[in-house]
């Protein structure tokens, strides 16, 4: 009888231990001290200013980008591409008759400026190896080759990128049949040989035009026209496509002439040109690699606060001049966050919390009120970095567009001296 | 009896893996150490919590180590302990109840000479238990986060009591407690997504001692009445403290933020405790006891912004009463108590004493009809802890608690010639 007690009670006293953890216990809240806060300010310093990096490979653009903006704040800016051509099969027919050759170049709906005025391209012929200069390993936008001063083929057109499907420049056919002849005639019987007679042609739009137009790169072709007499005594046309075969003997050169503009002072990629010194405005432009960079001087000073602290979350906010971007340019949507030293050296591309890439999201906001539109980014990552790092990492946030090298986008951000469209960071702190 | 030795054995064993159980949640266990243990042994916690003057032959009595003198001979005492609490804690204008179960208190009693007693058991000491959530405001906008504060442990103490028969009448006894335990503070921060879990953890430990006397006069205005009095030296619990923090930003992934471990902190004091009790023997049916304590917390602890020590204060009074023992009727054989207990606290916050009473009622129901029989004690306490006034915590309780007082004839065998 005993034990059967006992045993009640222990199991009894093993069973019962039950918790509804839903449960608000909010009793006991009044009285309870705690130390632990979290506070959000917007009060650290953000120091925007704007850096031209140098090195932005343009050989890996999916498109060509042809043609001239005239800008008096980011520079007159000229694009033109640079191009090798190949083509599968050496080999004519001996009976073909040539007939003629030109330039096929189909829209691949990016485009820039404005496509009202008459564009006029010009194709000339390449002279030099087309190779990067000596001490470099690839294309950039401010690589060039030297070509022959003689119009190998010429148009002038009004750009239709939405509506029509392609342009057709005729090139020299005298050009075109020195090569129809060499390779019917077997001089020219792989890419090697032909190189050896043209190294590529580049596309020259007029430096006084105001527009950028994309061209799809994969169905580019110089196509060379011919017939070939049949026994039945008609004639049937053919042509042989010579395409872009190799990243390598391709790039955009996209340069524009700063001198007039703020920009002028910055010589390399280390110089650091402050927004107090641009009107209050830091500078980012795809295809010249005009990029914005932020520097967060401070958070390294929380962690001098006398009680533990930790980040749990930043969010850094800027507003761009909408007066500088084209509404209709695609991409400006988002923009790339890069980590970057003091030099501007890449270090990585920021990834959040989660390990997926960072973006600056583009948000709008639209009500009979206001219409503003601006610009956040999740920097969470960033400053818990810094602040766990056990260095002084000195690291800085650049900001370019997506596609860098695919379009010439440009955007000027507010710094954080503008009253109505600050830039600031939004800083969630725990102290415990 | 070899089959009570088993499971108790198995008690005994559980309880050291879970000591520290609290017998109920309370806020205010935030403070010091937490809240004092207020369970007695056998049927005490139904007499008010009174026992310094009580002895009895067949139950192990903590309150008083002098008392162990005058366990029978030829026994061997467990004392075991369950017990329930249900209790609605109202501040301003919220309420929560709380229920909670557990396992109190186990302890054995034997004879080494016939002159000296002893006793071996543990008790929790302290007992920390508490859930807070707290609503705070998001500095610089206009959100608020959630903290959730749980704290959980307490201080056991292992105890060693011995009783010595001077005389006939008058006994003395001493106690030797040890006293450890973990105390931990659990803060858990939410924001959205991200959390925060910050874990305090304070170990505890030092030791202690109990004196007492129990003087028995066998005629004092025809009762016989018994005058006991404690004395529990000051003393100071050394301790340690472990830091640990982690943060998360999606509730899977975790970062250290901190941890530091074997921090020393100050020592515990705790206070000089005195208490005087008396036990009368109105006749053979009726007993009364009254006790006074007095602890005097003021000089062990400076106060700071939110709260202060003062001295405390327990007076109890209980009454118990056995129609006969000698009739055969079951019902002639249980034991009836009653009791009354204050206790001023040594808490004061917000100029606020955190007192708390209880009226007490229990049945002790023997086991069995002979000479030494063990004993099942039913205790039932109300009481109410805390005021509201002042932004604080009323606590109404309803405590019931089961307490085995078991009797084993271990040395009646060798007693035979």
């Amino acid at each position: 009888m005993r034990n059967n007690y006992l045993l009640l009670y222990i199991s009894l006293a093993l069973l019962i231990s039950c918790n509804d953890d839903s449960k608000i216990y909010a009793v006991g809240e009044d009285f309870i001290e705690l130390d632990t806060r979290i506070t959000v300010t917007d009060t650290l310093s953000v120091n925007a200013s704007t850096v031209i990096l140098d090195s932005l490979v343009t050989s890996t653009s999916n498109r060509l980008l042809i043609g001239a903006l005239q800008d008096e704040v980011f520079g007159n800016l000229t694009s033109q591409s640079f191009l090798n051509l190949e083509t599968a099969v050496y080999n004519i027919d001996n009976n073909a008759v040539y007939d003629s050759i030109g330039l096929i170049l189909h829209y691949n709906k990016y485009y820039y400026g404005d496509t009202t005025q008459i564009q006029t391209l010009k194709v000339y012929e390449i002279i030099d190896n087309f190779e990067p200069a000596d001490d470099a390993t690839a294309f950039y936008n401010t690589s060039s080759l030297k070509y022959d001063d003689t119009v190998l083929g010429e148009l002038a057109f009004t750009p239709y990128p939405n509506k029509k499907d392609s342009i057709y420049i005729p090139i020299n056919s005298d050009f075109g049949k020195n090569i129809f002849e060499k390779i019917q005639d077997n001089d020219i019987n792989s890419s090697d040989d032909l190189y050896q007679i043209f190294k590529g042609i580049t596309i020259v739009p007029n430096t006084n035009s105001n527009i950028v137009l994309g061209f799809s790169k994969t169905t580019l072709a110089m196509r060379m026209y011919y017939t070939i007499d049949n026994e039945n005594d008609e004639n049937t046309d053919y042509y042989k496509d010579f395409t872009i075969e190799s990243d390598y003997r391709f790039f955009n050169k996209i340069t524009s002439n700063k001198s007039n503009t703020l920009l002028s002072s910055i010589t390399n990629s280390e110089d650091i040109l402050k927004s107090t010194s641009t009107n209050n405005k830091a500078y980012i432009q795809s295809g010249t690699s005009i990029n914005m960079r932020i520097e967060i001087p401070y958070i390294k000073n929380l962690n001098a606060l006398e009680q533990n602290g930790t980040a749990l979350s930043a969010t850094l906010t800027f507003y761009p001049d909408t007066k500088t971007y084209e509404s209709n340019a695609i991409g400006v949507d988002s923009l790339v966050v890069n980590v970057v030293d003091k030099k501007n050296r890449f270090i990585e591309q920021l990834t959040n919390v989660e390990g997926s890439a960072v973006y600056a999201k583009y948000n709008k906001i639209n009500n009979e009120f206001d219409s503003q539109n601006y610009y956040t980014a999740d920097i969470t990552s960033f400053v818990e970095e810094i602040l766990t790092s056990s260095y002084n990492l000195n690291y800085s946030l650049l900001f370019q567009f997506p596609n860098n090298n695919n379009t010439v986008n440009k955007i000027q951000i507010y710094d954080s001296e503008n009253s109505g469209s600050k830039m600031k960071v939004d800083l969630t702190y725990l102290l415990y | 009896m070899k089959k009570i030795i088993i499971p108790f054995i198995a008690i005994f064993i559980f309880n050291l893996s879970s000591i520290a159980q609290s017998d109920f949640s309370s806020p205010y266990s935030l403070y010091g150490l937490g809240q004092e243990n207020s369970n007695y042994f056998g049927g005490l916690s139904a007499l008010g919590n009174t026992g310094i003057g009580y002895k009895s032959p067949l139950s192990i009595n903590k309150s008083n180590p002098a008392s162990l003198a005058a366990m029978a001979s030829n026994s061997f005492l467990y004392e075991i302990g369950f017990n329930s609490t249900f209790s609605n804690k109202t501040s301003n204008n919220l309420s929560q109840q709380n229920f909670d179960f557990n396992f109190s208190h186990i302890a054995i009693g034997f004879k080494i000479k016939d002159y000296w007693k002893t006793s071996f058991g543990i008790v929790p000491y302290t007992k920390v238990n508490y859930e807070i959530d707290v609503v705070q405001s998001v500095e610089g906008t206009t959100g608020y986060f959630n903290t959730n504060i749980i704290g959980s442990g307490g201080i056991n103490e292992v105890f060693w009591g011995n009783g010595i028969n001077l005389t006939k009448n008058f006994s003395v006894g001493v106690e030797l407690q040890a006293l450890f335990g973990l105390i931990s503070k659990e803060q858990l921060i939410v924001l959205g997504t991200k959390s925060v879990t910050l874990t305090e953890s304070n170990n505890y430990f030092g030791a202690s001692l109990n004196a007492g006397f129990q003087y028995t006069i066998d005629d004092l205005f025809k009762t016989k009445t018994t005058i006991g009095g404690t004395f529990n030296v000051p003393t100071s619990l050394t301790g340690s403290k472990d830091i640990e923090g982690s943060k998360s930003y999606t509730g899977t992934d975790t970062t250290l933020l901190i941890e530091e471990l074997d921090e020393s902190i100050n020592n515990f004091d705790l206070p000089l405790k005195m208490g005087i009790g008396i036990s009368s023997k109105i006749n053979k049916s009726l007993l009364i006891n009254m006790d006074y304590r007095k602890n005097y917390w003021t000089k062990t602890y400076t106060s700071n912004s939110t709260f202060t020590y003062k001295d405390q204060s327990i007076y109890g009074l209980g009454i118990e009463f056995q129609p006969s023992k000698n009739l055969s009727s079951f019902r002639n054989n249980i034991i009836y108590r009653a009791g009354a207990n204050y206790n001023s606290g040594y808490l004061n916050l917000s100029k606020q004493d955190i007192d708390n009473y209880s009226f007490s009622l229990g049945l002790g129901i023997p086991l069995s009809k002979g000479r030494y029989p063990s004993i099942i004690n039913v205790n039932y306490s109300y009481g109410k802890e805390g005021t509201l006034s002042k932004k604080l915590i009323q606590d109404n309780f309803h405590k019931l608690s089961i307490n085995l007082s078991l009797v084993g004839n271990w040395f009646q065998k060798t007693k035979i010639f």
